[in-house]
């Protein structure tokens, strides 16, 4: 099949990718409803499926954040805060998470609360990092607009 | 959206298929635009005017509707 270069078909195209997409999501919604409802939580977050179904929720979110920070129209959108601003926030997110699985049980060893510490950090650290990154973009791209 | 595509195009001497191939769309592209069922992006309609030795102005503008 030859590559579509009329935006038009271009067009069409990703709308039919779109509905795909829908009918796919609905699918998998709808497989993974059934194990909860019939074997139980932890048998549907067992199942590979739902790995796919959240790292496809995951790359919606990430793409997802250039639109958010596009639309943003606040005071930190405009001025984004300083880095460390970011770091301190996951770090601190991290520590409260570490802290919570150290304290709640007794058998949770420091290794546990280090990997989910750890864990969460990062978790929040990424997309932080990406949000702080286009807000930092956009401000300079309106600086040189004004 | 209107446009005065289909006349330049006769004027020019081409058919909907020649400037498809000018314009690297489809015939049936270049007749949606003609009936103005399809708005094009500003490229194609640069390339439209390009194909027909037309400017933007004369193709595409309209006035505002009130």
């Amino acid at each position: 099949m030859r590559p579509i270069k009329d935006e038009r078909l271009v067009m069409q195209n990703l709308k039919n990718i779109r509905l795909a997409f829908g009918v796919q999501s609905a699918g998998i919604a709808i497989i993974l409803l059934y194990t909860l409802v019939k074997y139980g939580l932890e048998e549907m977050i067992a199942q590979p499926i739902w790995i796919v179904f959240m790292l496809t929720a995951m790359t919606l979110g990430y793409a997802n954040l250039r639109i958010s920070v596009d639309m943003d129209r606040s005071e930190t959108a405009r001025k984004p805060k300083p880095y460390l601003y970011n770091l301190i926030l996951a770090a601190g997110a991290g520590i409260i998470a570490g802290g919570a699985v150290w304290f709640s049980q007794p058998e949770n060893s420091m290794r546990d609360a280090l990997i989910v510490g750890g864990v969460v950090f990062v978790c929040l650290l990424i997309p932080y990092s990406i949000v702080y990154y286009l807000q930092r973009k956009k401000a300079r791209d309106e600086q040189e607009e004004d | 959206m209107e446009n005065r595509v289909r006349n330049a195009r006769i004027q020019a001497g081409l058919t909907q298929q020649q400037l498809a191939d000018r314009t690297g769309v489809t015939r049936q592209t270049i007749s949606l635009i003609e009936k103005g069922s399809y708005n094009p992006t500003l490229r194609l309609c640069l390339e439209i005017c390009y194909a027909v030795n037309q400017s933007l102005d004369e193709l595409f503008w309209t006035d505002r509707e009130d």
